[in-house]
C-alpha cells in the first residue's frame, strides 16, 4: 500500500495529535503553565484551550477528503 | 563579362574568392552579409552568386528563398558554399533551388571550374 | 410553585416523553427508518458517560479539588482520539461474533469460555452497583434540596421505613420504566433503537439544563467572568483554588485520574452498550470522535465558574451548588429545569447499565447455569425464549434493588464523585483483558482469569473495604494500621506506598498485577484450538478480506437445527435464520433427514450468539452435531494464509510501485542521454565549423599560390600573412578545445587574472548586436549603466569565452534558419 495515501496518513497524523494530547495534558506542561504569574493561576484556561484546540484538529482530520 | 556576386562574413575567405573570380576573367562584387547581398543583387544584377550559409542577420538560406521567389531573378545561378558538412543542409539548399553546392575548405580550381560551368549552361 | 405534586409532576410527565421518544425510535426502526443513523446522535448517545455524577459532583469535585475535574474528561477524549483504531475494531468483531455485552466480548475473544464470561458479569455487578445507587442518591437529594431548600437537605433514612423512602419508589418506577422500553427483543445484539434515541435526548437535556444554569450564575448572578473572577481574586481562601496543589495526589493524582478514565471509558458497561453494541455504522465513529469531546467540553464550560459562584455565595454541599445558586436567587422554573437535568442524567446512565447488566446476568450467569441443568434443555419443549426476557426482566429489577439497598446501607458515606471513581478502578480491570487481548494473540484464558481476579481483588482491598471502614461496617484502624495492625498491609498504603492519591494507589497496584499476571501466565500457558481460533479473529478482525469462515465441521440435519433455534428464540427468529434456504418448506420428516449445510449452522450459531451469548450458543451448537465440531486446525490454517496473502500483496504492490519509479527514472534518464547526445552533434557540428573556416581560408590562399606562380609580391606577401594568421587561429582554436577537455576532466588547474568584464562584454555584443536586434532572443546591453566591472579569471579563459559566445551565435544562426 502506498504509505502517502490517504487513510494511512490519516491514521499517522491522529497517532501524532494523540500523542501530542497527551504531552500536552502531563505534568512537565502542567507544572510550567501552573507556575506561571497569576493571581489565580492559568491552569484552567490552559486546558480549556488546549481541549478546544483538540477538537478542531480532530474534527478536521477525521472529516473525509470532498473529493474522492 | 560575367558579374560574380561573392557573399560570406569572414574577410579573409572574400579576400581570396574575389582574387580567384577575378583572376578567372570575372567582375566580382562582394557582400559581407545577406542584406548587403541583396542589396547588391538588385544594383548590380549579377550573372551568378557565391553564397555563404551562416551570415549575420539573414542567412544564406533566406537569401536563395527570396531569390526564388522573386520575379526578375528567379533564375539567378546560385553556388552554396558552407562550413557545415552535413547532409541536410545540403538538402535543405536543393530544394531551395540551389545550383551547386561547395563545402569548406574547398578546392579552388574545381571552384573556378564550377563557376565557369555554369556560367557557360546559362549563357544564351 | 414548587409544590411536590409540581416537582413529581414534572418528573413523570419527562419520563413520559422519553417513553414516547423511545416507542417512536422503535416504530422507525421497524420500518427500516432508523432514527439514529447519523453521526451525531451517536455522539449523543455516548453522552451517557456523562452521569448524575458530571452534572452535580463535577461542580463538588471542582469546590473541592480544583480543575482534577477535567481528567474525567480528558481521559476519553484522548479514547475518543483514538476511536478510529481500537473502538473500530471492537467494533467490527462485535458485528461479527454478534457480542451483546462487554462480558460476552471478553468471553468470546477467550475461547468462549463461559466461566471467563461469568467472572466478568459478577465483577461488573459488584462494580456498577454503587454507581446505580450514586444516581438513585443523587435523584433523591436533587429533589430534597429542591423541597426543602432553604432549610438542609439531610435526608436520615435510618429513620424510616423503607416503603416512607423516596429512592426505594424511584428505583422502582425506574425499574417499571426499563422494563418497558428496554428488553424487547430476545436478539440483545440486535440495536435497542428505541433506548438509543431517548438516551440522545437526554443528553440534550441535561446539555442545556447545565448550560442555562452557567449562564445565569456566570451573566445574571454576576457581570459575566470577569466580575465573577474579580470577587474571587478578593477572596484570600479562593485565590488558590484553581492550582495544581489542589488535586489529590498532585502530579502523580493527575496522570493516574487521566489514565483512569482513558481506560474506564471502554471498560463501563454502558460505555461498551452505547460505543459498541449500540453503533449502526462504523463511519460514524470518525465524526463521533470530534462531536463527543465537544458535548464533553460544553457540559464543563461552566463548571469552574458555577463551582467558584457557589463558594462564594451559598453555603452547604457543594455537590448542591447547581441547584443552591439558582434558589438562592429565588428563580421557581430554573431549579425545576435543572432538577429535570440531573434527573436525565440519572435516568439515561440508570437505564443503559441496567440494560446492560441485565443481559450480562441472563446471558454470561442464567444461561450457562440452565445449560448445565439436562432436564431443561433437552426435556421439553418449553417456551425458552419469553422465559430468557423474562430472566432479563427480573433482573433489571434487582439490579435496582441492589442499587437502592448499598445506597440505604452505606451510601451516605460517600460523596458522588467518589462513589463514581470507586466503580472506574473497579471496571478499569477489564481493561487489559480487552484492550491487549484485541492487539496480542499470545493471550491466553487463564493469563487473563488470572490477571481480573488479582487486579478486582486488589481494587476490592485497597478501594471498596476502606469505603465499608468508613461506613463504620469495619474498625477505622483498618485504614489507619492495616490489618492485625500490619502497616505494610495498609489499604491506601500498600507496602508502605503512602503520599499517592486513593485511586492512583489502587490503579498503580491492581494494573501491575493484573497486566503481569495477564502476560507473565499467557507466555507459559497453552490456548485450546478454539481459543487460537477466537484470538486470530479477534486479532485479525480489521483484515478486508477476513471473514467468519465457516467453523463447524460436524454434521446434523436440519430439522435437529430447527428444533434447536424454536425451543431457544421463537419461532420468528427460526424462520429468519432459515428464510435464506432457497428450497421450499418441506415437511418436517423430510426437514428432518436433509443435512444442514455449514453456512446455515454458522447462521445458527450467530444468531444464538446475539440472544444468548457466545458461549452458551457454542454449547448448544455443539449439542446437535455429530462427529468433530470445530475445524480448528483447517480454520487457523485459513485465516494464517489470508494473512501471509495480505502480507504477500503488499509486498508485491511495493515491488511493483518500486519497478514503476525505476522505469520512470531510467526513462528520464534515457531522455537526459538523448538530449546529451544530441547537444553533443551540435556541438561537433559547432567545432568543425569552427576549425573548417581558418582552415578554407589557408587552404584556398596556398592553392591561390600554388596555382599562380606570376602573382604580385606584395599580393604574396598579404596572402602568406593571412596563412599565418589563419594558423595561428586554428592552433589556438585546437588550444581551447583541449583547454575545454581539461576543464571537463578537472585537470586544468586556475591562474586567476584580472578580466574587464564591461569590455569583454562589449567584445561579445558588438559583432552581432545588429543581428540580435532582430531575433526574439534580444540582448540588452546598457553601456551606461554597466560599472567598469572586473573579474579576475585566466587569459585562455575569456579568451574561449570569446569562441564560446561565437558559437552560440551560429547556433542561434542555425536556430532561427531551422
Amino acid at each position: 500500500m502506498n504509505p502517502f495515501s490517504a487513510p494511512s496518513r490519516r491514521r499517522e497524523r491522529l497517532i501524532a495529535l494523540a500523542l501530542l494530547a497527551l504531552f500536552m495534558f502531563c505534568p512537565p506542561m502542567l507544572l510550567i503553565v501552573d507556575r506561571l504569574p497569576g493571581l489565580l493561576g492559568w491552569l484552567p484556561l490552559y486546558l480549556f484551550v488546549v481541549w478546544g484546540a483538540l477538537i478542531g484538529f480532530t474534527a478536521w482530520l477525521v472529516e473525509p477528503p470532498k473529493e474522492p | 563579362m560575367a558579374n560574380v556576386l561573392v557573399v560570406d562574413d569572414e574577410p579573409n575567405i572574400l579576400l581570396s574568392l574575389e582574387f580567384l573570380m577575378s583572376h578567372a576573367g570575372l567582375t566580382v562584387t562582394t557582400a559581407p552579409d545577406g542584406e548587403t547581398a541583396l542589396l547588391r543583387i538588385a544594383d548590380a544584377s549579377p550573372d551568378l552568386l557565391l553564397l555563404d550559409i551562416s551570415l549575420p542577420g539573414i542567412s544564406g538560406f533566406e537569401v536563395l528563398e527570396q531569390l526564388r521567389r522573386s520575379e526578375s531573378e528567379r533564375h539567378l545561378p546560385v553556388i552554396m558554399l558552407t562550413a557545415h558538412g552535413r547532409e541536410v543542409e545540403r538538402e535543405k539548399g536543393f530544394a531551395l533551388g540551389a545550383d551547386d553546392y561547395v563545402t569548406k575548405p574547398f578546392s579552388t580550381q574545381q571552384l573556378v571550374e564550377k563557376v565557369k560551368a555554369l556560367l557557360a549552361e546559362r549563357a544564351p | 410553585m414548587r409544590g411536590d405534586w409540581v416537582v413529581i409532576g414534572t418528573a413523570f410527565c419527562y419520563l413520559a416523553l422519553l417513553f414516547m421518544v423511545a416507542a417512536w425510535g422503535d416504530r422507525r426502526a421497524e420500518q427500516g427508518r432508523s432514527l439514529i443513523g447519523s453521526p451525531t446522535v451517536y455522539a449523543l448517545s455516548i453522552a451517557v458517560y456523562c452521569t448524575a455524577w458530571t452534572f452535580y459532583g463535577s461542580v463538588g469535585r471542582a469546590a473541592q479539588y480544583g480543575p482534577s475535574f477535567l481528567l474525567i474528561y480528558l481521559g476519553p477524549t484522548l479514547a475518543m482520539l483514538l476511536a478510529p483504531f481500537t473502538l473500530r475494531k471492537m467494533v467490527r468483531i462485535a458485528a461479527q461474533q454478534r457480542i451483546t455485552s462487554i462480558a460476552d466480548f471478553i468471553s468470546a475473544r477467550y475461547g468462549k469460555s463461559s466461566r471467563l464470561g461469568a467472572l466478568v458479569a459478577i465483577m461488573a455487578l459488584i462494580t456498577i452497583t454503587p454507581y446505580i445507587a450514586l444516581q438513585l442518591k443523587a435523584i433523591t437529594v436533587s429533589h430534597a434540596v429542591l423541597m426543602n431548600y432553604p432549610l438542609g437537605a439531610d435526608i436520615t433514612l435510618e429513620n424510616e421505613r423503607f416503603w416512607m423512602d423516596r429512592s426505594f419508589w424511584i428505583a422502582m418506577v425506574l425499574a417499571v420504566f426499563i422494563i418497558l422500553f428496554g428488553p424487547r427483543h430476545l436478539d440483545a445484539s440486535e440495536r435497542h433503537e428505541g433506548m438509543v434515541a431517548a438516551i440522545a435526548v437526554e443528553s440534550l437535556v441535561k446539555l442545556i439544563a447545565f448550560l442555562a444554569v452557567g449562564v445565569f450564575v456566570t451573566f445574571i448572578m454576576f457581570a459575566g467572568p470577569g466580575a465573577l473572577l474579580a470577587e474571587v481574586a478578593a477572596t484570600p481562601a479562593l485565590i488558590n483554588s484553581m492550582r495544581l496543589e489542589n488535586v489529590p495526589g498532585g502530579a502523580t493524582g493527575w496522570v493516574g485520574m487521566l489514565l483512569l478514565a482513558f481506560l474506564a471509558f471502554f471498560t463501563l458497561p454502558r460505555q461498551f452498550q452505547v460505543l459498541v453494541v449500540e453503533n449502526v455504522d462504523e463511519q460514524h465513529l470518525h465524526r463521533a470522535s470530534g462531536l463527543f469531546p465537544l458535548y464533553l467540553l460544553l457540559i464543563n464550560l461552566f463548571v469552574i465558574p458555577i463551582a467558584l459562584a457557589g463558594l462564594l455565595l451559598v453555603e452547604g454541599d457543594p455537590d448542591s451548588f447547581v441547584l443552591t445558586l439558582p434558589l438562592s436567587a429565588g428563580l421557581e422554573g430554573l431549579p425545576l429545569l435543572v432538577f429535570i437535568g440531573g434527573l436525565s442524567a440519572a435516568t439515561g446512565m440508570v437505564i443503559v447499565e441496567t440494560i446492560a447488566l441485565s443481559t450480562m446476568v441472563s446471558n454470561q450467569l442464567i444461561m450457562p447455569l440452565l445449560l448445565k441443568v439436562k432436564r431443561l434443555y433437552i426435556g421439553r419443549h418449553g417456551r425458552l425464549a419469553d422465559w430468557l426476557l423474562n430472566i432479563r426482566r427480573i433482573a433489571i429489577l434487582l439490579i435496582l434493588l441492589m442499587g437502592y439497598l448499598y445506597h440505604a446501607l452505606i451510601g451516605d458515606s460517600y460523596s458522588l464523585v467518589t462513589i463514581g471513581l470507586v466503580s472506574f478502578a473497579g471496571v478499569a480491570q477489564f481493561a487489559p483483558a480487552l484492550l491487549i487481548g484485541l492487539y496480542w494473540r499470545g493471550a491466553t484464558r487463564q493469563g487473563a482469569t488470572l490477571g481480573l481476579l488479582a487486579g478486582f481483588f486488589i481494587w476490592f482491598y485497597t478501594l471498596l473495604l476502606p469505603g465499608f471502614a468508613q461506613s463504620g461496617w469495619l474498625k477505622e484502624t483498618l485504614i489507619t494500621q492495616g490489618p492485625w495492625e500490619i502497616s505494610w498491609l495498609s489499604p491506601y498504603a500498600l507496602l508502605g506506598l503512602s503520599g499517592w492519591d486513593i485511586y492512583t494507589h489502587s490503579l498503580f497496584w491492581s494494573m501491575l498485577v493484573n497486566v503481569s499476571l495477564l502476560i507473565g501466565v499467557s507466555l507459559f500457558t497453552r490456548p485450546t484450538p478454539l481459543e487460537q481460533t477466537q484470538a486470530a479473529l479477534f486479532t485479525e478482525a480489521m483484515h478486508p478480506n477476513l471473514q467468519t469462515t465457516s467453523l463447524w465441521q460436524g454434521e446434523t440435519t436440519e430439522g435437529a437445527l430447527h428444533a434447536l433455534l424454536i425451543r431457544y428464540l421463537g419461532s420468528m427468529a427460526t424462520q429468519r435464520v432459515f428464510a435464506s434456504q432457497t428450497a421450499q418448506p418441506v415437511t418436517e420428516t423430510d426437514a428432518y433427514q436433509r443435512p444442514a449445510s455449514k453456512a446455515l449452522i454458522t447462521r445458527a450459531e450467530q444468531s444464538l450468539a446475539g440472544s444468548l451469548g457466545s458461549a452458551s450458543a457454542s454449547v448448544l451448537i455443539n449439542s446437535v452435531l455429530r462427529g468433530e465440531a470445530l475445524d480448528v486446525e483447517s480454520v487457523l490454517t485459513i485465516l494464517d494464509t489470508t494473512s501471509q496473502a495480505l502480507e504477500y500483496n503488499r509486498q508485491l504492490e511495493q515491488k511493483s510501485q518500486e519497478l514503476a519509479r525505476v522505469g520512470e527514472e531510467l526513462r528520464s534518464a534515457n531522455e537526459r542521454l538523448r538530449e546529451l547526445d544530441r547537444m553533443k552533434d551540435e556541438f561537433v557540428a559547432m567545432v568543425s565549423h569552427e576549425l573548417r573556416t581558418p582552415l578554407t581560408s589557408i587552404r584556398s590562399f596556398a592553392e591561390i599560390l600554388r596555382d599562380t606562380p606570376d602573382i604580385a609580391a606584395d599580393k604574396r606577401q598579404q596572402f602568406l600573412s593571412i596563412m599565418v594568421l589563419e594558423s595561428q587561429r586554428l592552433s589556438r582554436l585546437i588550444e581551447e578545445i583541449l583547454d575545454l577537455a581539461r576543464l571537463e576532466s578537472g585537470r586544468l588547474t586556475m591562474k586567476p587574472v584580472a578580466v574587464n568584464l564591461t569590455k569583454l562584454a562589449k567584445q561579445i555584443a558588438m559583432p552581432s548586436s545588429a543581428y540580435m536586434r532582430r531575433t526574439v532572443l534580444g540582448l540588452s546591453f546598457m553601456q551606461r549603466m554597466l560599472p567598469p566591472l572586473s573579474l579576475r579569471t585566466q587569459t585562455a579563459l575569456s579568451r574561449s569565452l570569446l569562441t564560446y559566445w561565437k558559437m552560440h551565435e551560429n547556433l542561434l544562426t542555425l536556430n532561427t534558419q531551422r
